[in-house]
C-alpha cells in the first residue's frame, strides 16, 4: 500500500516483527478482550497513531480500541456516533475488498471532514486487512495527524497477528461458553438445593405431625428423592421398589374397577403401617408409621403435604436437567 | 351374584365341592353384611378361588393377575417391616379397594360400595377370613386319596383294564 507521504523508519519491519512476537506471546496469558486491547494500543503506538481500532469478523463494533491522545474523550455523543459510523465504514470496506483503504477515499457524511480535521486534529484514517488462512478476518483502523506509508512487510506482519487473533477468538469463544455453562450450572445447582431443602422441610413437618418412623419421597420409578426420619434397618432401595410397584399395581386395579379419582394406598401391618400417596403424577410420598390413634388424620396430613410438595417438585423439575 | 368356580388344587390343598360351597356361603354373607360391590378370593399364584358381586368378567383376568402381584408385593413389604399379617387399602373415592391376607397363601380383595364403610368391612372381613382359614385348614389336611374318595370319583375301570390287556398282548 502506498500513501501520500513517506514517513518510515529504516528498521520498521524488524521492530514490527519483534512487537508482533511479543504481543502473540501474551495471547494465552491474558483474557481475549485484554489481549486485543493491548494489541490495538501497541500497534497504534508503534505507528504513531492517535486512534487505533481492531474489528474482527462481521462485527460493526471494534473488539479493541486505543485513544492514545484522548482525542475521542471529549466528543459529544452525536460526534462520537458520527466518528464511529465512519470508522465502521472504513473497516467494512477493508473486509469487503481484502485490501488496505483510506478514509479519504470513501464517501463521508457532511460535517465529518470538519470533525476529523478541526475537532480531532487528525489528517487521515487507514484501514489495514487482518488476514488469516487466506481470508480477511478483520481490519485494523489507524488515525493519524500526518500521512503514513505502510509496506508489504506491515501487511505480512499483520497476517501473523491475524492468525493469533483468529485462534484467540476461537479459544475465547470456547472458554467463554464453558464459563457460561459453569455459571449456569452453578445457578441451577443453587436452585436445586433450595427446592430440595424446602422438600425436606415439608417432610420433616409431616414426620413431626404424624410421629412417623420415616417419611420418604421417591419417584414413581422407585428412585430416591428425599427422606426424613430414622434410618431403616433394611435395604431402602428394596423398600422403594416395593412401594412403587405396589402403588402402580393398586392404581391399575382401581382403574380397572372404574375408579378415576385421587388414590392413596395404605399397607396395614401388625405394628407398622405404610401410607403411599401420589404427588404431582411423578412421585410417591410414603409415610411409615406405628399405630396411630387417628389414622384418618395421617391421610389428611399426607394430602396437605402432597399439595405443597407438588409445587416444589414442579420447580425442581425445571432445574433438574443440568 | 355367586359364581360357581371349579374346585382347584393348589398349594397342597384339595378343595372339594362342599368346600367351595362353604366358601361361597361365607363370602355371600359377607357381601350381604357389608354391601360391598364385589369380593374375590384369590390364591397366591393368581388363581381365582371364588368371586361374588359385580361381574368384572371382561377385565377379570387382568384384575386377578394384578391382585396376585400386589399380594406378593405387600407380603414382601410387610416382611421388610417385620409384620406377619397385613392388609392393604386403596382409597380412591367411591370405589375403595381393600386387600386382606387369608392364611399364608390367599388374598381377599374387596371393592367397597357406596353404602360400605371401611371399618365395618374390615371387621366383617376379619371374621370371614377366620372362617375361610378354617375351610383351608381342613382342605390342607386332606390327603389325595381321601379327597378322591370324598369326591366320589371312582375312576374308569373298563378303560384301565383295556390298557392292561393291550400291553399284555404286546409284550407277552
Amino acid at each position: 500500500m502506498t500513501t501520500n507521504a513517506a514517513v518510515s523508519r529504516a528498521d520498521q519491519g524488524a521492530d514490527l516483527h519483534r512487537l508482533i512476537f511479543e504481543l502473540t506471546s501474551r495471547a494465552t496469558a491474558v483474557p481475549f478482550s485484554q489481549f486485543v486491547g493491548e494489541v490495538t494500543a501497541k500497534l497504534a503506538g508503534f505507528y504513531g497513531s492517535s486512534v487505533g481500532r481492531i474489528f474482527l469478523g462481521g462485527s460493526q463494533q471494534p473488539v479493541g480500541a486505543a485513544d492514545l491522545h484522548d482525542c475521542l474523550k471529549h466528543l459529544s455523543v452525536a460526534d462520537r456516533e458520527l466518528f464511529d459510523r465512519h470508522d465502521a465504514q472504513l473497516a467494512h470496506e477493508v473486509r469487503r475488498t481484502g485490501r488496505p483503504a483510506k478514509l479519504s477515499q470513501l464517501p463521508t457524511k457532511p460535517g465529518f471532514e470538519k470533525l476529523l480535521r478541526e475537532t480531532l486534529g487528525l489528517g487521515e484514517g487507514y484501514g489495514l486487512p487482518i488476514q488469516s488462512h487466506g481470508k480477511t478476518q478483520g481490519a485494523l483502523c489507524l488515525y493519524h495527524r500526518d500521512p503514513v506509508r505502510f509496506s508489504k512487510a506491515d501487511l505480512q506482519s499483520l497476517q501473523a497477528l491475524g492468525n493469533v487473533l483468529q485462534g484467540s477468538v476461537k479459544q475465547d469463544d470456547g472458554s467463554a461458553r464453558y464459563l457460561e455453562d459453569v455459571r449456569e450450572k452453578d445457578k441451577k445447582m443453587q436452585h436445586y438445593k433450595l427446592h430440595l431443602q424446602k422438600i425436606e422441610m415439608i417432610l420433616e413437618e409431616l414426620r413431626a405431625l404424624t410421629m412417623a418412623r420415616s417419611v420418604l419421597l421417591i419417584e414413581r420409578t422407585a428412585e430416591f428423592i428425599a427422606k426424613r426420619g430414622e434410618d431403616l434397618p433394611y435395604d431402602e432401595s428394596h423398600l422403594n421398589v416395593l412401594l412403587a410397584g405396589g402403588y402402580e399395581a393398586s392404581k391399575r386395579i382401581a382403574g380397572l374397577l372404574g375408579s378415576t379419582g385421587e388414590k392413596m394406598v395404605v399397607h396395614e401391618g401388625e405394628g407398622e403401617s405404610v401410607l403411599v400417596k401420589e404427588v404431582a403424577s411423578r412421585a410417591l410420598l410414603a409415610i411409615i408409621y406405628r399405630d396411630h390413634d387417628v389414622p384418618q388424620l395421617i391421610a389428611e396430613w399426607a394430602n396437605s403435604a402432597a399439595a405443597r410438595l407438588e409445587e416444589e417438585l414442579a420447580a425442581l423439575g425445571e432445574v433438574r436437567i443440568l | 351374584m355367586t359364581t360357581a368356580v371349579q374346585p382347584r388344587i393348589g398349594s397342597n390343598r384339595f378343595l372339594l365341592k362342599k368346600d367351595t360351597h362353604e366358601i361361597g356361603l361365607i363370602l355371600n354373607r359377607f357381601q350381604e353384611n357389608t354391601r360391598c360391590r364385589s369380593v374375590l378370593l384369590i390364591d397366591e399364584a393368581g388363581h381365582l378361588v371364588s368371586k361374588h358381586g359385580e361381574d368384572t368378567s371382561p377385565r377379570e383376568a387382568t384384575v386377578i393377575a394384578l391382585l396376585a402381584g400386589t399380594f406378593q408385593t405387600t407380603r414382601r413389604l410387610s416382611r421388610l417391616l417385620g409384620a406377619k399379617e397385613f392388609s392393604s387399602r386403596v382409597d380412591c373415592g367411591m370405589r375403595d379397594l381393600m386387600m386382606l391376607q387369608v392364611g399364608d397363601d390367599a388374598l381377599l380383595a374387596i371393592t367397597l360400595g357406596d353404602e360400605s364403610t371401611s371399618t365395618l368391612v374390615r371387621t366383617y372381613a376379619l371374621e370371614s377370613i377366620r372362617r375361610l382359614e378354617k375351610v383351608f385348614h381342613g382342605a390342607a389336611e386332606r390327603s389325595e386319596e381321601s379327597a378322591l374318595e370324598e369326591s366320589g370319583w371312582k375312576g374308569n375301570d373298563t378303560f384301565a383294564r383295556a390298557v392292561t390287556d393291550r400291553l399284555d398282548a404286546l409284550f407277552g
